[in-house]
């Protein structure tokens, strides 16, 4: 879930980076993202892969889901949002478990802020997409 | 479900299916949309529409559909693409009648995603969120058609299995978002807005206002 409070170790380091697996469902015919990438309405759990847990093991990584595409958002610009990135470590993410972490502090918004916030999310990543997803 | 011809006038649907057009789609499709033709087998079903005429001319089949017969079943079968005869057969422009018949394939491609589709937990669009965006689909069609709108909404299926249209023209953007039956919609002016100036639960029938203010 989304709580921030009583959870794991939260980012704080508005440099480092992360990135979001972006399913082609999730992608427009130009191959742009759309807002269903960061849907926020059922408080459902954001995955996100920490730049700086993952370093130079990048298309490693890329292959937890390599039917996806992959997009780069800075922890800046999520925290600028008054939105927290916590620890959440996966044991489905194998040797990037620890690199696992999750939106956080959206829980208490309103529908109409998360969309607002989905939505910005999404024009942030579209300017990141650094894999696309195969069609 | 409202059919085209319901929606548009004889003059507005010459206008929206500009000639020359050229027919692209499988002898099944194209023998069920022009039943009035003899299709013989194994013969491509590449077919021009002369629209010069009061009715359309299907060559080289020489049959004759009447227009607002026609745009009835298009509205039907919009699995067929229509493209301009240009040399490379990519149509030069995206019509409404090309991109709804994309956001019609997507809409069968979510009716057939399980739970967990995301590998993130995701539920499946239920089958009646399915055929409310299919409703809305249609509607969207002739509304754009209506307001002559020159961009085209996209779709994306959200987690929680709701469906919604994004549709962006020029400093505007509308969600249309659809969970079973209901319908919301929300909208954001100008683009770089985090706030958006509308979010209301609308009406099937309020679709063609949320469709005009896109398009004022």
């Amino acid at each position: 879930m989304a709580e921030c409070v009583n959870s794991g170790a939260h980012v704080t380091d508005r440099t480092d980076s992360v990135f979001r697996f972006i399913h082609v469902g999730n992608t427009n015919g130009d191959g742009t993202l759309n807002s269903g990438s960061f849907s926020l309405r059922r408080d459902n759990a954001v995955s996100l892969g920490l730049a700086s847990r993952i370093g130079a093991r990048f298309e490693a990584f890329c292959e937890l889901k390599p039917e996806q595409g992959v997009a780069r958002l800075s922890v800046g610009s999520i925290l600028d949002l008054t939105l927290g990135i916590h620890s959440d470590p996966e044991p489905e993410w194998g040797e990037f478990m620890d690199a696992h972490f999750v939106l956080c502090g959206y829980e208490h918004l309103s529908n109409r802020k998360k969309e607002e916030i989905g939505r910005r999310l999404r024009d942030i990543a579209n300017g990141n997409i650094v894999k696309h997803p195969p069609q | 479900m409202k059919a085209l011809s319901d929606l548009l006038s004889h003059d507005e649907m010459k206008e929206t299916f500009q000639p020359p057009l050229v027919l692209f789609g499988s002898q099944t499709f194209l023998s069920d949309l022009f039943s009035e033709v003899t299709y013989r087998p194994n013969v491509t079903c590449n077919h021009v529409i002369d629209l010069s005429v009061s009715a359309l001319k299907i060559l080289p089949f020489g049959a004759v559909v009447g227009t607002e017969v026609c745009g009835a079943r298009f509205v039907r079968y919009l699995v067929v693409s229509l493209g301009s005869p240009a040399e490379t057969g990519e149509p030069t422009q995206l019509s409404p009648l090309h991109w709804a018949a994309r956001l019609r394939s997507e809409l069968i491609t979510f009716g057939q995603m399980h739970d967990n589709w995301d590998s993130e937990g995701a539920r499946a669009a239920t089958p009646e969120t399915v055929a409310s965006a299919n409703r809305i689909l249609e509607a969207l069609i002739a509304f754009s058609i209506k307001a002559r709108l020159a961009t085209y909404p996209s779709l994306t299926l959200l987690p929680d299995g709701a469906i919604r249209f994004e549709w962006i023209n020029r400093d505007r953007e509308l969600f249309l978002t659809i969970l079973n039956n209901s319908i919301e919609a929300q909208r954001w002016k100008p683009l770089s807005a985090l706030h958006s100036e509308y979010f209301e639960e609308i009406q099937f029938e309020q679709l063609q206002g949320e469709v005009s203010w896109l398009s004022a």
